[in-house]
Protein backbone atom coordinates (compact mmCIF):
# COMPACT_ATOMS: atom_id res chain seq x y z
CA UNK A 1 0.00 0.00 0.00
CA UNK A 2 1.49 3.40 -0.95
CA UNK A 3 2.60 5.67 1.77
CA UNK A 4 -0.17 8.10 2.63
CA UNK A 5 0.31 11.84 2.68
CA UNK A 6 -1.43 14.25 5.06
CA UNK A 7 -4.38 14.95 2.81
CA UNK A 8 -4.64 11.26 2.19
CA UNK A 9 -4.91 10.61 5.92
CA UNK A 10 -7.50 13.37 6.29
CA UNK A 11 -9.56 11.83 3.51
CA UNK A 12 -9.39 8.38 5.13
CA UNK A 13 -10.36 9.85 8.49
CA UNK A 14 -13.29 11.62 6.92
CA UNK A 15 -14.52 8.44 5.24
CA UNK A 16 -14.20 6.40 8.47
CA UNK A 17 -16.07 9.14 10.32
CA UNK A 18 -18.91 9.12 7.78
CA UNK A 19 -19.18 5.33 7.97
CA UNK A 20 -19.34 5.47 11.76
CA UNK A 21 -21.90 8.26 11.74
CA UNK A 22 -24.16 6.64 9.15
CA UNK A 23 -23.86 3.21 10.83
CA UNK A 24 -24.77 4.73 14.18
CA UNK A 25 -27.70 6.47 12.59
CA UNK A 26 -28.93 3.21 11.14
CA UNK A 27 -28.48 1.49 14.52
CA UNK A 28 -30.44 4.22 16.28
CA UNK A 29 -33.25 3.98 13.73
CA UNK A 30 -33.16 0.24 13.80
CA UNK A 31 -33.76 -0.08 10.07
CA UNK A 32 -31.73 -2.65 8.14
CA UNK A 33 -32.01 -0.73 4.90
CA UNK A 34 -30.30 2.27 6.46
CA UNK A 35 -27.17 0.09 6.88
CA UNK A 36 -26.87 0.23 3.13
CA UNK A 37 -25.53 3.78 3.40
CA UNK A 38 -22.39 3.03 5.41
CA UNK A 39 -21.99 -0.16 3.44
CA UNK A 40 -21.96 1.79 0.18
CA UNK A 41 -19.60 4.40 1.56
CA UNK A 42 -17.24 1.64 2.73
CA UNK A 43 -17.36 -0.12 -0.61
CA UNK A 44 -16.74 3.08 -2.51
CA UNK A 45 -13.94 4.03 -0.12
CA UNK A 46 -12.20 0.73 -0.60
CA UNK A 47 -12.46 0.92 -4.36
CA UNK A 48 -11.25 4.50 -4.71
CA UNK A 49 -8.56 4.34 -2.04
CA UNK A 50 -6.91 1.47 -3.72
CA UNK A 51 -7.05 3.42 -6.94
CA UNK A 52 -6.25 6.90 -5.71
CA UNK A 53 -2.54 7.38 -5.87
CA UNK A 54 -0.41 10.14 -4.58
CA UNK A 55 1.55 12.07 -7.19
CA UNK A 56 4.67 10.25 -6.11
CA UNK A 57 2.96 6.94 -6.53
CA UNK A 58 1.78 7.93 -9.97
CA UNK A 59 5.30 8.68 -11.07
CA UNK A 60 6.69 5.49 -9.64
CA UNK A 61 4.14 3.47 -11.50
CA UNK A 62 4.81 5.27 -14.76
CA UNK A 63 8.51 4.68 -14.43
CA UNK A 64 7.85 1.07 -13.67
CA UNK A 65 5.99 0.80 -16.95
CA UNK A 66 8.70 2.69 -18.74
CA UNK A 67 11.38 0.45 -17.41
CA UNK A 68 9.43 -2.36 -18.80
CA UNK A 69 10.77 -3.80 -21.94
CA UNK A 70 7.55 -2.99 -23.73
CA UNK A 71 7.93 0.69 -23.03
CA UNK A 72 11.52 0.85 -24.13
CA UNK A 73 10.75 -0.91 -27.32
CA UNK A 74 7.94 1.53 -28.13
CA UNK A 75 10.28 4.45 -27.67
CA UNK A 76 12.97 2.78 -29.73
CA UNK A 77 10.54 2.08 -32.52
CA UNK A 78 9.32 5.65 -32.51
CA UNK A 79 12.88 6.96 -32.56
CA UNK A 80 13.96 4.73 -35.40
CA UNK A 81 10.93 5.47 -37.51
CA UNK A 82 10.84 9.20 -37.15
CA UNK A 83 14.48 10.12 -36.88
CA UNK A 84 15.50 11.83 -40.08
CA UNK A 85 18.45 9.60 -40.80
CA UNK A 86 19.02 6.04 -41.88
CA UNK A 87 19.97 3.64 -39.10
CA UNK A 88 21.41 0.19 -39.66
CA UNK A 89 22.75 -2.07 -36.96
CA UNK A 90 24.80 -5.11 -37.90
CA UNK A 91 25.69 -8.08 -35.72
CA UNK A 92 29.28 -9.19 -35.08
CA UNK A 93 29.13 -11.16 -38.33
CA UNK A 94 28.11 -8.12 -40.36
CA UNK A 95 24.53 -9.18 -40.86
CA UNK A 96 21.78 -6.60 -40.55
CA UNK A 97 19.72 -6.90 -37.38
CA UNK A 98 18.00 -3.55 -37.44
CA UNK A 99 17.17 -1.22 -40.25
CA UNK A 100 14.88 1.78 -39.98
CA UNK A 101 12.44 3.22 -42.47
CA UNK A 102 14.86 5.81 -43.85
CA UNK A 103 17.60 3.27 -44.40
CA UNK A 104 15.10 1.04 -46.17
CA UNK A 105 14.29 3.89 -48.55
CA UNK A 106 17.92 4.85 -49.11
CA UNK A 107 18.92 1.25 -49.83
CA UNK A 108 15.76 0.57 -51.85
CA UNK A 109 14.91 -2.44 -49.75
CA UNK A 110 12.57 -3.49 -46.96
CA UNK A 111 13.32 -4.62 -43.42
CA UNK A 112 11.98 -8.01 -44.38
CA UNK A 113 14.48 -8.37 -47.21
CA UNK A 114 17.39 -6.73 -45.48
CA UNK A 115 17.41 -8.25 -42.00
CA UNK A 116 19.78 -11.20 -41.98
CA UNK A 117 21.58 -10.05 -45.11
CA UNK A 118 25.26 -9.18 -44.95
CA UNK A 119 25.60 -5.42 -45.25
CA UNK A 120 28.55 -5.89 -47.56
CA UNK A 121 26.14 -7.32 -50.12
CA UNK A 122 24.19 -4.09 -50.24
CA UNK A 123 26.84 -1.40 -50.10
CA UNK A 124 30.46 -0.68 -50.92
CA UNK A 125 32.49 0.95 -48.19
CA UNK A 126 35.00 3.63 -49.14
CA UNK A 127 37.09 4.25 -46.03
CA UNK A 128 39.29 6.96 -47.44
CA UNK A 129 39.28 8.73 -50.75
CA UNK A 130 39.73 5.98 -53.30
CA UNK A 131 40.28 3.15 -50.85
CA UNK A 132 37.52 0.62 -50.58
CA UNK A 133 37.31 -1.85 -47.71
CA UNK A 134 35.19 -4.89 -46.92
CA UNK A 135 32.82 -4.81 -43.96
CA UNK A 136 34.75 -7.56 -42.20
CA UNK A 137 37.97 -5.63 -42.50
CA UNK A 138 36.24 -2.54 -41.20
CA UNK A 139 34.91 -4.44 -38.21
CA UNK A 140 38.35 -5.79 -37.39
CA UNK A 141 39.87 -2.34 -37.89
CA UNK A 142 37.44 -0.81 -35.41
CA UNK A 143 37.70 -3.48 -32.70
CA UNK A 144 38.31 -1.95 -29.28
CA UNK A 145 36.97 1.37 -30.43
CA UNK A 146 33.69 0.94 -28.62
CA UNK A 147 31.62 4.08 -28.77
CA UNK A 148 34.13 5.93 -30.93
CA UNK A 149 32.67 7.01 -34.20
CA UNK A 150 34.37 6.97 -37.55
CA UNK A 151 33.40 8.21 -41.02
CA UNK A 152 33.26 6.40 -44.31
CA UNK A 153 31.45 6.79 -47.60
CA UNK A 154 28.95 4.08 -48.33
CA UNK A 155 28.16 3.53 -51.99
CA UNK A 156 24.77 2.16 -52.86
CA UNK A 157 24.74 0.83 -56.39
CA UNK A 158 21.59 2.03 -58.14
CA UNK A 159 19.22 0.02 -60.25
CA UNK A 160 20.92 0.90 -63.50
CA UNK A 161 24.04 -0.77 -62.10
CA UNK A 162 26.29 1.97 -63.46
CA UNK A 163 25.71 4.77 -61.00
CA UNK A 164 25.94 4.73 -57.26
CA UNK A 165 24.67 6.91 -54.48
CA UNK A 166 27.49 8.07 -52.22
CA UNK A 167 26.56 8.58 -48.59
CA UNK A 168 28.79 10.13 -45.94
CA UNK A 169 28.14 7.67 -43.13
CA UNK A 170 28.99 7.70 -39.45
CA UNK A 171 29.96 4.31 -38.09
CA UNK A 172 29.97 3.48 -34.39
CA UNK A 173 31.17 0.12 -33.09
CA UNK A 174 29.38 -1.20 -30.02
CA UNK A 175 30.99 -3.90 -27.96
CA UNK A 176 28.42 -6.48 -27.01
CA UNK A 177 30.59 -8.90 -25.14
CA UNK A 178 34.22 -9.75 -25.15
CA UNK A 179 35.51 -8.80 -28.56
CA UNK A 180 32.25 -9.24 -30.37
CA UNK A 181 30.93 -6.00 -31.65
CA UNK A 182 27.85 -4.74 -33.35
CA UNK A 183 28.16 -1.79 -35.71
CA UNK A 184 25.81 1.14 -35.88
CA UNK A 185 25.64 2.89 -39.23
CA UNK A 186 24.08 6.33 -39.43
CA UNK A 187 23.24 7.24 -43.02
CA UNK A 188 22.56 10.86 -43.93
CA UNK A 189 19.15 12.14 -44.89
CA UNK A 190 19.47 12.01 -48.68
CA UNK A 191 16.69 14.50 -49.24
CA UNK A 192 18.60 17.02 -47.22
CA UNK A 193 21.78 16.03 -49.07
CA UNK A 194 20.12 16.37 -52.45
CA UNK A 195 18.70 19.72 -51.48
CA UNK A 196 22.05 21.06 -50.31
CA UNK A 197 23.67 19.67 -53.42
CA UNK A 198 21.10 21.48 -55.53
CA UNK A 199 21.62 24.72 -53.63
CA UNK A 200 25.36 24.38 -53.98
CA UNK A 201 25.12 23.79 -57.72
CA UNK A 202 22.84 26.77 -58.19
CA UNK A 203 25.17 28.93 -56.12
CA UNK A 204 28.15 27.87 -58.24
CA UNK A 205 26.20 28.62 -61.37
CA UNK A 206 25.23 32.11 -60.26
CA UNK A 207 28.77 32.97 -59.17
CA UNK A 208 30.27 31.63 -62.36
CA UNK A 209 27.89 33.72 -64.44
CA UNK A 210 28.68 36.83 -62.47
CA UNK A 211 32.40 36.27 -62.91
CA UNK A 212 32.26 36.11 -66.68
CA UNK A 213 31.71 39.79 -67.38
CA UNK A 214 34.59 41.18 -65.35
CA UNK A 215 36.85 38.39 -66.58
CA UNK A 216 35.90 39.19 -70.16
CA UNK A 217 36.72 42.85 -69.65
CA UNK A 218 40.06 41.99 -68.09
CA UNK A 219 40.96 39.71 -70.93
CA UNK A 220 40.23 42.21 -73.67
CA UNK A 221 41.73 45.06 -71.68
CA UNK A 222 45.00 43.18 -71.46
CA UNK A 223 44.86 42.25 -75.12
CA UNK A 224 44.51 45.94 -75.96
CA UNK A 225 47.50 46.78 -73.78
CA UNK A 226 49.61 44.01 -75.28
CA UNK A 227 48.73 44.97 -78.84
CA UNK A 228 50.06 48.47 -78.25
CA UNK A 229 46.85 50.04 -79.54
CA UNK A 230 46.39 52.13 -76.39
CA UNK A 231 50.02 53.22 -76.23
CA UNK A 232 53.48 51.73 -76.48
CA UNK A 233 54.61 49.57 -73.57
CA UNK A 234 58.03 48.61 -72.32
CA UNK A 235 59.38 45.08 -72.31
CA UNK A 236 58.96 44.81 -68.54
CA UNK A 237 55.37 46.02 -68.76
CA UNK A 238 54.72 43.49 -71.48
CA UNK A 239 56.11 40.65 -69.38
CA UNK A 240 53.99 41.64 -66.42
CA UNK A 241 50.85 41.91 -68.47
CA UNK A 242 51.59 38.58 -70.16
CA UNK A 243 51.65 36.95 -66.74
CA UNK A 244 48.34 38.57 -65.79
CA UNK A 245 46.84 37.58 -69.11
CA UNK A 246 47.63 33.91 -68.56
CA UNK A 247 45.96 34.06 -65.16
CA UNK A 248 42.88 35.70 -66.60
CA UNK A 249 42.66 33.04 -69.32
CA UNK A 250 42.95 30.34 -66.70
CA UNK A 251 40.20 31.89 -64.60
CA UNK A 252 37.93 32.03 -67.62
CA UNK A 253 38.53 28.32 -68.25
CA UNK A 254 37.71 27.56 -64.62
CA UNK A 255 34.50 29.55 -64.78
CA UNK A 256 33.45 27.84 -68.00
CA UNK A 257 34.24 24.44 -66.54
CA UNK A 258 32.21 25.24 -63.42
CA UNK A 259 29.28 26.41 -65.51
CA UNK A 260 29.44 23.24 -67.58
CA UNK A 261 29.57 21.09 -64.50
CA UNK A 262 26.66 22.82 -62.79
CA UNK A 263 24.59 22.48 -65.92
CA UNK A 264 25.39 18.78 -66.07
CA UNK A 265 24.61 18.34 -62.38
CA UNK A 266 21.26 20.00 -62.89
CA UNK A 267 20.56 17.43 -65.54
CA UNK A 268 20.83 19.96 -68.33
CA UNK A 269 23.48 18.35 -70.52
CA UNK A 270 23.45 20.48 -73.66
CA UNK A 271 23.01 18.41 -76.81
CA UNK A 272 22.12 19.98 -80.14
CA UNK A 273 22.99 17.46 -82.88
CA UNK A 274 23.70 18.55 -86.43
CA UNK A 275 25.18 16.87 -89.41
CA UNK A 276 28.88 17.44 -88.87
CA UNK A 277 32.12 16.65 -90.63
CA UNK A 278 33.75 15.30 -87.51
CA UNK A 279 37.07 14.57 -89.19
CA UNK A 280 37.31 18.26 -90.03
CA UNK A 281 36.69 19.15 -86.40
CA UNK A 282 39.38 16.74 -85.20
CA UNK A 283 41.86 18.13 -87.71
CA UNK A 284 41.06 21.70 -86.66
CA UNK A 285 41.60 20.89 -83.01
CA UNK A 286 44.93 19.24 -83.80
CA UNK A 287 46.00 22.31 -85.76
CA UNK A 288 45.06 24.58 -82.87
CA UNK A 289 47.02 22.38 -80.49
CA UNK A 290 50.17 22.44 -82.61
CA UNK A 291 51.64 25.35 -80.72
CA UNK A 292 51.40 23.65 -77.35
CA UNK A 293 52.64 20.37 -78.78
CA UNK A 294 55.63 22.10 -80.35
CA UNK A 295 56.62 23.63 -77.03
CA UNK A 296 57.18 20.10 -75.71
CA UNK A 297 58.40 18.74 -79.03
CA UNK A 298 55.51 16.31 -78.99
CA UNK A 299 54.29 14.96 -82.31
CA UNK A 300 50.64 14.34 -83.04
CA UNK A 301 49.67 11.95 -85.79
CA UNK A 302 46.25 11.17 -87.08
CA UNK A 303 45.23 7.98 -88.77
CA UNK A 304 41.97 7.50 -90.53
CA UNK A 305 40.65 4.06 -91.37
CA UNK A 306 39.41 3.63 -94.90
CA UNK A 307 35.82 4.24 -95.92
CA UNK A 308 35.22 6.48 -93.00
CA UNK A 309 31.67 7.75 -92.98
CA UNK A 310 32.07 11.47 -93.66
CA UNK A 311 29.25 13.00 -91.66
CA UNK A 312 27.28 12.12 -88.57
CA UNK A 313 24.57 13.72 -86.45
CA UNK A 314 26.35 15.04 -83.40
CA UNK A 315 26.48 18.22 -81.38
CA UNK A 316 29.40 20.07 -83.00
CA UNK A 317 30.24 22.25 -80.00
CA UNK A 318 30.30 19.40 -77.51
CA UNK A 319 32.10 17.05 -79.89
CA UNK A 320 34.80 19.65 -80.35
CA UNK A 321 35.06 20.06 -76.57
CA UNK A 322 35.50 16.31 -76.13
CA UNK A 323 38.28 16.15 -78.72
CA UNK A 324 39.94 19.28 -77.33
CA UNK A 325 39.86 17.86 -73.82
CA UNK A 326 41.37 14.52 -74.80
CA UNK A 327 44.08 16.02 -76.98
CA UNK A 328 45.02 18.70 -74.50
CA UNK A 329 45.31 16.12 -71.73
CA UNK A 330 47.47 13.98 -73.98
CA UNK A 331 49.80 16.89 -74.67
CA UNK A 332 49.86 18.02 -71.07
CA UNK A 333 50.85 14.68 -69.65
CA UNK A 334 53.16 13.38 -72.35
CA UNK A 335 56.90 13.48 -71.81
CA UNK A 336 58.85 15.89 -74.01
CA UNK A 337 59.55 14.46 -77.45
CA UNK A 338 56.72 12.06 -76.90
CA UNK A 339 54.13 10.88 -79.40
CA UNK A 340 50.38 11.20 -79.55
CA UNK A 341 48.39 9.22 -82.07
CA UNK A 342 44.77 9.67 -82.91
CA UNK A 343 42.86 7.03 -84.79
CA UNK A 344 39.40 7.42 -86.24
CA UNK A 345 37.34 4.52 -87.45
CA UNK A 346 33.76 3.44 -87.76
CA UNK A 347 31.60 0.49 -88.48
CA UNK A 348 27.90 0.53 -89.23
CA UNK A 349 27.04 0.92 -85.61
CA UNK A 350 29.64 3.13 -84.00
CA UNK A 351 32.12 5.90 -84.49
CA UNK A 352 35.39 4.97 -82.79
CA UNK A 353 38.05 7.39 -81.66
CA UNK A 354 41.31 6.50 -80.01
CA UNK A 355 43.72 9.00 -78.45
CA UNK A 356 46.98 7.39 -77.37
CA UNK A 357 49.84 9.18 -75.66
CA UNK A 358 53.25 8.08 -74.44
CA UNK A 359 53.03 10.01 -71.20
CA UNK A 360 52.95 9.66 -67.46
CA UNK A 361 50.02 7.26 -67.41
CA UNK A 362 47.53 6.83 -64.59
CA UNK A 363 48.48 4.90 -61.43
CA UNK A 364 46.41 1.73 -61.14
CA UNK A 365 45.01 2.57 -57.71
CA UNK A 366 43.67 5.87 -58.97
CA UNK A 367 42.18 4.63 -62.21
CA UNK A 368 38.63 4.07 -60.86
CA UNK A 369 38.37 7.72 -59.91
CA UNK A 370 39.59 9.22 -63.13
CA UNK A 371 36.19 10.38 -64.35
CA UNK A 372 35.15 11.85 -61.00
CA UNK A 373 34.59 15.52 -60.47
CA UNK A 374 37.64 17.45 -59.27
CA UNK A 375 39.79 14.35 -59.23
CA UNK A 376 43.40 14.67 -60.36
CA UNK A 377 45.83 11.79 -60.18
CA UNK A 378 48.78 12.33 -57.86
CA UNK A 379 51.32 12.06 -60.66
CA UNK A 380 49.34 14.59 -62.67
CA UNK A 381 49.42 17.07 -59.80
CA UNK A 382 53.15 16.51 -59.46
CA UNK A 383 53.76 17.66 -63.03
CA UNK A 384 52.64 21.13 -61.87
CA UNK A 385 50.51 21.40 -65.00
CA UNK A 386 47.28 23.24 -64.30
CA UNK A 387 44.05 21.32 -64.11
CA UNK A 388 40.63 21.55 -62.59
CA UNK A 389 39.89 17.85 -62.44
CA UNK A 390 36.66 18.58 -64.26
CA UNK A 391 37.69 17.84 -67.84
CA UNK A 392 37.05 14.11 -67.94
CA UNK A 393 33.91 14.40 -65.84
CA UNK A 394 32.45 16.76 -68.43
CA UNK A 395 33.70 14.65 -71.36
CA UNK A 396 32.14 11.50 -69.92
CA UNK A 397 28.82 13.29 -69.31
CA UNK A 398 28.67 14.47 -72.91
CA UNK A 399 29.56 11.07 -74.34
CA UNK A 400 26.98 9.38 -72.18
CA UNK A 401 24.37 11.89 -73.31
CA UNK A 402 25.11 10.58 -76.81
CA UNK A 403 24.65 7.05 -75.46
CA UNK A 404 28.30 6.40 -76.12
CA UNK A 405 31.09 4.97 -74.00
CA UNK A 406 34.50 6.14 -72.95
CA UNK A 407 37.19 4.00 -71.36
CA UNK A 408 40.96 3.83 -71.21
CA UNK A 409 44.01 1.65 -70.80
CA UNK A 410 46.95 3.04 -68.96
CA UNK A 411 50.25 2.13 -67.45
CA UNK A 412 52.08 4.48 -65.13
CA UNK A 413 55.18 5.86 -66.79
CA UNK A 414 54.29 4.36 -70.15
CA UNK A 415 51.20 6.18 -71.39
CA UNK A 416 47.45 6.24 -71.64
CA UNK A 417 45.04 5.44 -74.44
CA UNK A 418 41.50 6.71 -74.35
CA UNK A 419 38.81 4.95 -76.34
CA UNK A 420 35.57 6.64 -77.33
CA UNK A 421 32.67 4.87 -78.95
CA UNK A 422 29.63 6.77 -80.16
CA UNK A 423 26.60 5.05 -81.68
CA UNK A 424 25.79 6.43 -85.10
CA UNK A 425 23.32 3.93 -86.48
CA UNK A 426 20.68 5.85 -88.35
CA UNK A 427 22.51 9.09 -87.69
CA UNK A 428 24.92 9.29 -90.57
CA UNK A 429 25.12 10.00 -94.27
CA UNK A 430 27.43 8.58 -96.88
CA UNK A 431 28.13 11.61 -98.98
CA UNK A 432 29.72 14.91 -98.09
CA UNK A 433 27.37 17.89 -98.27
CA UNK A 434 28.36 20.82 -100.50
CA UNK A 435 30.08 23.66 -98.61
CA UNK A 436 27.21 26.16 -98.50
CA UNK A 437 24.84 23.76 -96.84
CA UNK A 438 27.08 23.35 -93.85
CA UNK A 439 26.07 25.25 -90.75
CA UNK A 440 27.93 28.53 -90.36
CA UNK A 441 26.73 29.84 -87.04
CA UNK A 442 28.91 28.15 -84.48
CA UNK A 443 29.95 29.16 -81.05
CA UNK A 444 33.61 29.76 -81.68
CA UNK A 445 35.67 29.12 -78.62
CA UNK A 446 39.40 29.52 -78.63
CA UNK A 447 39.85 28.95 -74.94
CA UNK A 448 42.80 26.65 -74.46
CA UNK A 449 41.84 23.20 -73.23
CA UNK A 450 45.38 22.75 -72.01
CA UNK A 451 43.95 23.76 -68.72
CA UNK A 452 41.55 20.88 -68.28
CA UNK A 453 42.99 17.68 -67.04
CA UNK A 454 42.82 14.08 -66.04
CA UNK B 1 38.96 36.45 -105.96
CA UNK B 2 41.06 39.37 -107.12
CA UNK B 3 42.69 41.78 -104.73
CA UNK B 4 41.50 45.26 -105.50
CA UNK B 5 42.36 48.48 -103.76
CA UNK B 6 39.29 50.02 -102.19
CA UNK B 7 38.83 53.75 -102.81
CA UNK B 8 38.10 55.90 -99.73
CA UNK B 9 34.41 56.31 -100.54
CA UNK B 10 33.65 52.65 -100.59
CA UNK B 11 35.19 51.76 -97.26
CA UNK B 12 32.93 49.21 -95.65
CA UNK B 13 30.68 50.52 -92.89
CA UNK B 14 30.27 48.71 -89.60
CA UNK B 15 27.54 49.66 -87.13
CA UNK B 16 28.53 48.77 -83.56
CA UNK B 17 25.60 48.29 -81.16
CA UNK B 18 27.15 48.23 -77.69
CA UNK B 19 26.15 50.06 -74.53
CA UNK B 20 29.40 49.41 -72.64
CA UNK B 21 31.80 52.26 -73.46
CA UNK B 22 34.83 50.10 -72.73
CA UNK B 23 33.92 47.58 -75.42
CA UNK B 24 32.56 50.17 -77.84
CA UNK B 25 35.90 51.94 -77.73
CA UNK B 26 37.81 48.72 -78.36
CA UNK B 27 35.72 47.98 -81.45
CA UNK B 28 36.13 51.52 -82.74
CA UNK B 29 39.91 51.52 -82.33
CA UNK B 30 40.47 48.08 -83.80
CA UNK B 31 38.02 48.29 -86.69
CA UNK B 32 39.13 51.76 -87.72
CA UNK B 33 42.69 50.45 -87.73
CA UNK B 34 41.59 47.72 -90.13
CA UNK B 35 40.30 50.38 -92.48
CA UNK B 36 36.60 50.23 -91.78
CA UNK B 37 34.22 53.08 -91.13
CA UNK B 38 32.66 52.72 -87.70
CA UNK B 39 29.37 54.08 -86.34
CA UNK B 40 28.38 53.56 -82.71
CA UNK B 41 24.92 53.06 -81.20
CA UNK B 42 24.34 52.50 -77.51
CA UNK B 43 20.86 50.99 -77.42
CA UNK B 44 18.43 49.07 -79.60
CA UNK B 45 16.43 52.05 -80.78
CA UNK B 46 19.54 53.97 -81.79
CA UNK B 47 20.78 50.88 -83.58
CA UNK B 48 17.65 50.59 -85.69
CA UNK B 49 17.65 54.30 -86.52
CA UNK B 50 21.33 54.20 -87.52
CA UNK B 51 20.84 51.02 -89.53
CA UNK B 52 17.97 52.50 -91.53
CA UNK B 53 19.79 55.74 -92.09
CA UNK B 54 23.30 54.57 -92.85
CA UNK B 55 22.71 51.13 -94.37
CA UNK B 56 25.85 49.45 -92.86
CA UNK B 57 27.55 46.44 -94.40
CA UNK B 58 27.77 44.70 -91.07
CA UNK B 59 26.25 45.20 -87.62
CA UNK B 60 28.12 44.09 -84.52
CA UNK B 61 25.30 43.48 -82.09
CA UNK B 62 25.45 43.16 -78.31
CA UNK B 63 22.52 41.31 -76.77
CA UNK B 64 22.16 43.10 -73.45
CA UNK B 65 21.33 46.73 -74.17
CA UNK B 66 18.93 49.25 -72.64
CA UNK B 67 15.68 50.47 -74.23
CA UNK B 68 15.59 47.58 -76.67
CA UNK B 69 17.75 44.50 -76.29
CA UNK B 70 19.71 42.68 -78.97
CA UNK B 71 17.08 40.00 -79.54
CA UNK B 72 14.31 42.53 -80.22
CA UNK B 73 16.61 44.63 -82.36
CA UNK B 74 17.66 41.64 -84.43
CA UNK B 75 14.05 40.67 -84.94
CA UNK B 76 13.18 44.13 -86.22
CA UNK B 77 16.27 44.28 -88.39
CA UNK B 78 15.34 41.07 -90.11
CA UNK B 79 11.75 42.20 -90.40
CA UNK B 80 12.83 45.24 -92.37
CA UNK B 81 13.02 44.40 -96.07
CA UNK B 82 15.63 47.07 -96.68
CA UNK B 83 17.98 45.60 -94.14
CA UNK B 84 17.64 41.89 -94.76
CA UNK B 85 20.95 41.60 -96.55
CA UNK B 86 22.97 43.20 -93.75
CA UNK B 87 25.34 40.85 -91.99
CA UNK B 88 24.67 40.72 -88.27
CA UNK B 89 27.34 39.35 -85.96
CA UNK B 90 26.04 38.92 -82.43
CA UNK B 91 28.70 39.50 -79.82
CA UNK B 92 27.70 38.78 -76.26
CA UNK B 93 28.75 37.42 -72.93
CA UNK B 94 25.85 35.05 -72.72
CA UNK B 95 27.09 31.63 -73.66
CA UNK B 96 23.97 29.59 -73.15
CA UNK B 97 22.73 27.26 -75.86
CA UNK B 98 19.24 28.69 -75.61
CA UNK B 99 20.55 32.14 -76.51
CA UNK B 100 22.62 30.89 -79.44
CA UNK B 101 19.64 28.97 -80.77
CA UNK B 102 17.31 31.94 -80.41
CA UNK B 103 19.74 34.23 -82.15
CA UNK B 104 20.20 31.77 -84.99
CA UNK B 105 16.48 31.44 -85.45
CA UNK B 106 16.16 35.21 -85.58
CA UNK B 107 18.56 35.23 -88.50
CA UNK B 108 21.96 36.24 -87.17
CA UNK B 109 24.96 35.64 -89.38
CA UNK B 110 27.22 34.59 -86.51
CA UNK B 111 27.41 34.42 -82.71
CA UNK B 112 30.56 35.10 -80.73
CA UNK B 113 31.06 34.90 -76.96
CA UNK B 114 33.26 37.78 -75.78
CA UNK B 115 34.79 35.99 -72.82
CA UNK B 116 35.88 32.98 -74.83
CA UNK B 117 37.41 34.72 -77.80
CA UNK B 118 40.26 37.11 -78.42
CA UNK B 119 39.75 40.57 -79.92
CA UNK B 120 41.83 39.58 -82.91
CA UNK B 121 39.61 36.58 -83.57
CA UNK B 122 36.57 38.88 -83.59
CA UNK B 123 38.23 41.13 -86.13
CA UNK B 124 39.21 38.13 -88.24
CA UNK B 125 35.63 36.85 -88.22
CA UNK B 126 34.28 40.24 -89.25
CA UNK B 127 36.77 40.38 -92.09
CA UNK B 128 35.68 36.91 -93.12
CA UNK B 129 32.03 37.87 -93.21
CA UNK B 130 32.66 41.04 -95.12
CA UNK B 131 34.63 39.12 -97.71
Amino acid sequence: MPKASLSHSLLVSFIIASIVVTASFAAVRGQILLYLIPATISLLAIISLTKIKTPLAKETDFLAKLAGIQGLKSIQDALLTYIGEGIIVTDPEGRIITINKWAELILSTTAKEAVGKHLGDLVLIEEEKGFFITLDKLVRRLTAFHGRKTQAVLHVVQEDKTTSLALATTIIPIIIEGNKQAMLFVLPDTNREKESERVRTEFLSVIAHQLRSPLGSMRWGMEMLLSGDVGAISKETRETIDQMYESARWMITLVNDLLNVSRIEQGRVPNEPELIDYLEIVKTVIKESELDAKKKQVTITIEVKTDLIPMVMLDPIRFREVIQSLISNAIKYTYPQGKISIILANDNKNLQIMVADSGIGIPEKEQPKIFSKFFRATNAIETKAEGTGLGLFVVKSYIEAWEGKIWFESKEGKGTTFFVQIPIEGKMIIQKLPQDQKSKVTNQNDQPRTTTSI
Amino acid sequence: MTNQEQPQASKKLILVAEDDQFYANIYKVKLTKEGYQVVLASDGEQTLKAARLKKPDLILLDLIMPVKDGFETLKELRGDSNLRGVKVVVLSNLGQDEDIKKVRELGATDYLVKTNISIQKVIDKIKEHLG
